[in-house]
């Protein structure tokens, strides 16, 4: 909703989106937006707003599952985002810079979740990603499935999951994951190998997901 | 034993590069039936395999959720950000290079000095990491996302400090965030609001820091002065506190004034609606006011029916494109009402306030009152010292009577309904039969905001579930009537809830 009272934040919200989240890493250059809101166009932080928002949910959904808090979250990284604007210099892509902190917000979120626990409503959760064109038995179903995922992910060390979410679930590659976490690739690879090695393990062991190739129609494997 | 341990046991580990080429269909035909033949005799491999598939399978689901997030609801929060952060690079750009370059260098060696004190890996984690240390207090937690508060209206003069060290006059456009500080100077105040329907009110010779302000909770923290607040009914895991003299007043929905004499190290706390809770540093409840009511330590509770205090002006919306009205220092005045608001008077007035008509009402020193209408453009207007003393020789209005013609109620009415409805279809999913009629018995003060909702007496409304009436009363207490004048108004509305079909 774009409230009356804000009107040259309302004239950007159709500006066009960056596309496939692949090519985002290599659209950037140095972005004339960045520049802009460097100079003091508070218009300009809007648009990176728009621009990037729909990036953000998803990196937030992807990195802590179904029962985040994405709105608190999301807003929380974009607060970061452009208190941090001033000191981005180009050193990085702005992607990869904006990657870095949203991973960097919900990696603490998931810190103080795990130090504190809630009891979240797992139907309000289911709401929050329904629309017209979905089955709501179907996106509960799928959220379950989803949180069995998640259950196994949160064992895993922040450092292995960050990675897993960001090369399997986000399909960035390596090199482009090792500018955002600040490691050398081999030691992405290496943690990559070990989380993916130790989240098998935990998911077929699971038996509350045995059901689950089952259920979306995927064959059994023979023994 | 772990998934991982047990499968250590093994003579060897899973390939997952093979199993990865099998899974991807990347294999030929005789590699595809090399390690179909092995997985049939190795657990290990078929174990991993299966935690393969379904690691696939669900990150494919994954990948298809769109999960839905109202980005509505934070546009308020980032424009404010986006405006401090255009303040501070202004502030920044002022500053005469050399300092600058002094600063760069203490700036290094305070970067340098933190990161070795935190060893933290990134800069948004040493970032919170630092809110996290400042706030290690029982119930500072760095949940939430952050609010800033606006100010709807100033009488005076006042400074706010940041967390960064700056200091800035405090304006009808400040906007203020957590780890700010406020201190009104002598004859002044300021409103605040804080979020729909909460805010506060910062008397005289206040200072009050922002200790927490979270969508999960505000600490307003009160070194000396005076606060009153209005709070909505709040969620479960929300909290809002004023910490003052070793105190805790907290409170769960209400309209109460916490105030704090320095000299005497006395805090009072006064609750004309709702419930607050007062205990002391170390948890132990030392009262617990049900409106209305008073404490003070030393004097202990005791009834207090005839609590008067301040409302914060609290508009539904955004202030943030509404022009600036102000009004020279006038000692001859009290108060002023404006848009709905009771503002503290003489010490001069700055609020944001809707283009066009505005109506005014000054109270003065001798007893009477004066109400005129101006009209706001969009640059703002500002009313001068000898404008407002012409005022004096004008007609006086009558203070004996007020009144409220139904066709401006009616409108107020129909204008919320669209709130009460949500309220409505929110209590359905609790109770599916829900409906009849019920009466609201609204009470309006003199300056047209509404001091108190109940449901009428008489009507089956008095049997309203609980949270029904609390969202009813949320959303009602921010309704603006046309200012009645005198000591405000009384009247029933009817309403009406029929389900759908």
């Amino acid at each position: 909703m774009i409230s009356s009272a804000a009107p040259q934040w309302a004239q950007v919200a159709d500006a066009p989106v960056l596309g496939a989240r692949r090519g985002l890493l290599l659209m950037d250059g140095v972005d004339p937006l960045v520049r802009r809101a460097q100079a003091g166009d508070e218009r300009a932080y809007h648009e990176l707003f728009v621009r990037h928002q729909k990036d953000v949910v998803r990196i937030v959904y992807r990195t802590l599952g179904p029962d985040a808090d994405l709105d608190d979250i999301v807003q929380e990284a974009f607060v970061q985002i452009f208190r941090s604007l001033a000191r981005f210099r180009g050193d990085a892509k702005l992607t990869t810079w904006i990657y870095r902190i949203v991973t960097n917000v919900a990696r603490m979120h998931l810190r103080s979740r795990r130090a504190r626990p809630t009891l979240t409503s797992a139907s309000a959760r289911d709401l929050a990603i329904a629309d017209d064109t979905q089955d709501p038995s179907e996106i509960s179903q799928r959220n379950a499935r989803l949180r069995a995922l998640y259950k196994h992910l949160d064992l895993l060390s922040d450092k292995k999951r960050t990675v897993l979410v960001l090369h399997d679930f986000e399909g960035l590659l390596p090199v482009e994951i090792a500018k955002i976490v600040e490691a050398p690739v081999l030691t992405v690879r290496t943690r990559l190998f070990y989380a993916r090695r130790e989240l098998y393990a935990a998911l077929a062991a699971d038996p509350e997901l045995a059901e689950v190739l089952r259920e979306l129609g995927i064959a059994e494997e023979k023994p | 034993m772990s998934p991982v341990a047990e499968q250590e046991r093994h003579t060897h580990a899973a390939k997952l590069a093979a199993l990865a080429a099998l899974a991807a269909g990347q294999l030929s035909t005789t590699g595809r039936a090399r390690i179909e033949r092995h997985l049939a005799s190795c657990d290990v491999c078929r174990s991993t395999h299966q935690g393969m598939r379904l690691h696939h399978a669900l990150t494919r689901e994954l990948q298809q959720a769109e999960p839905a997030v109202d980005f509505g609801k934070m546009e308020l929060a980032l424009r404010r950000e986006a405006r401090r952060a255009v303040e501070r690079e202004r502030a920044g750009s002022r500053v005469l290079p050399r300092l600058a370059v002094a600063a760069a260098i203490l700036l290094g060696l305070v970067v340098a000095q933190h990161w070795y004190a935190t060893r933290s890996p990134g800069p948004t984690a040493q970032h919170a990491k630092t809110q996290q240390t400042a706030g290690s207090t029982r119930n500072f937690t760095n949940e939430g996302a952050q609010l800033t508060a606006e100010v709807t209206a100033l009488a005076g003069h006042g400074q706010v400090h940041d967390a960064a060290g700056t200091t800035r006059d405090l304006t009808p456009t400040s906007v203020l965030a957590e780890g700010d500080r406020l201190e009104l100077a002598a004859g002044s105040q300021a409103h605040v609001r804080v979020a729909d329907a909460t805010g506060f009110v910062v008397e005289e010779g206040t200072q009050l820091g922002l200790s927490k302000l979270r969508t999960n909770g505000v600490i307003l923290d009160l070194s000396g002065g005076s606060v009153t607040s209005q709070v909505r009914h709040l969620e479960v895991n929300q909290r809002y506190e004023v910490h003052a003299g070793g105190y805790r007043v907290a409170v769960r929905g209400t309209h109460f004034r916490v105030s704090f004499a320095v000299a005497k190290a006395q805090l009072t706390a006064e609750v004309s609606e709702g419930h607050v809770v007062v205990s002391d540093a170390s948890g132990t409840v030392v009262s617990d006011l049900i409106a209305p009511a008073r404490f003070a330590v030393n004097e202990g509770q005791r009834a207090a029916p005839n609590l008067a205090l301040a409302a914060p002006r609290l508009p539904a919306q955004p202030l943030t494109s509404w022009p600036v009205l102000r009004l020279a220092a006038w000692p001859e005045a009290v108060a002023f009402t404006v848009d709905g608001g009771r503002i503290l008077g003489g010490a001069g007035l700055a609020m944001r306030v809707p283009v066009g008509d505005v109506t005014l009402r000054a109270e003065l020193r001798d007893g009477r009152t004066r109400q005129w209408t101006e009209q706001v453009p969009e640059a703002g207007l500002s009313i001068e010292h000898d404008a407002l003393d012409r005022l004096l020789h004008a007609p006086s209005v009558s203070t004996a009577t007020a009144s409220l013609d139904a066709s401006s109620i009616r409108g107020v009415v129909t204008a919320g309904m669209p709130e009460l409805q949500r309220c409505y279809e929110r209590s359905l999913k609790q109770r599916p039969d829900l409906g009849g009629r019920f009466g609201l018995r609204i009470e309006v003060t003199g300056g047209g905001q509404v001091r108190r909702v109940t449901p009428h007496p008489e009507a089956e409304g008095a049997n309203l579930p609980d949270d029904l009436l609390r969202c009813i009363r949320a959303a009602t207490l921010h309704w603006h009537f046309p200012a009645p004048g005198g000591a405000g108004v009384t009247f029933d509305a009817p309403i009406r809830l029929t389900q759908g079909k």
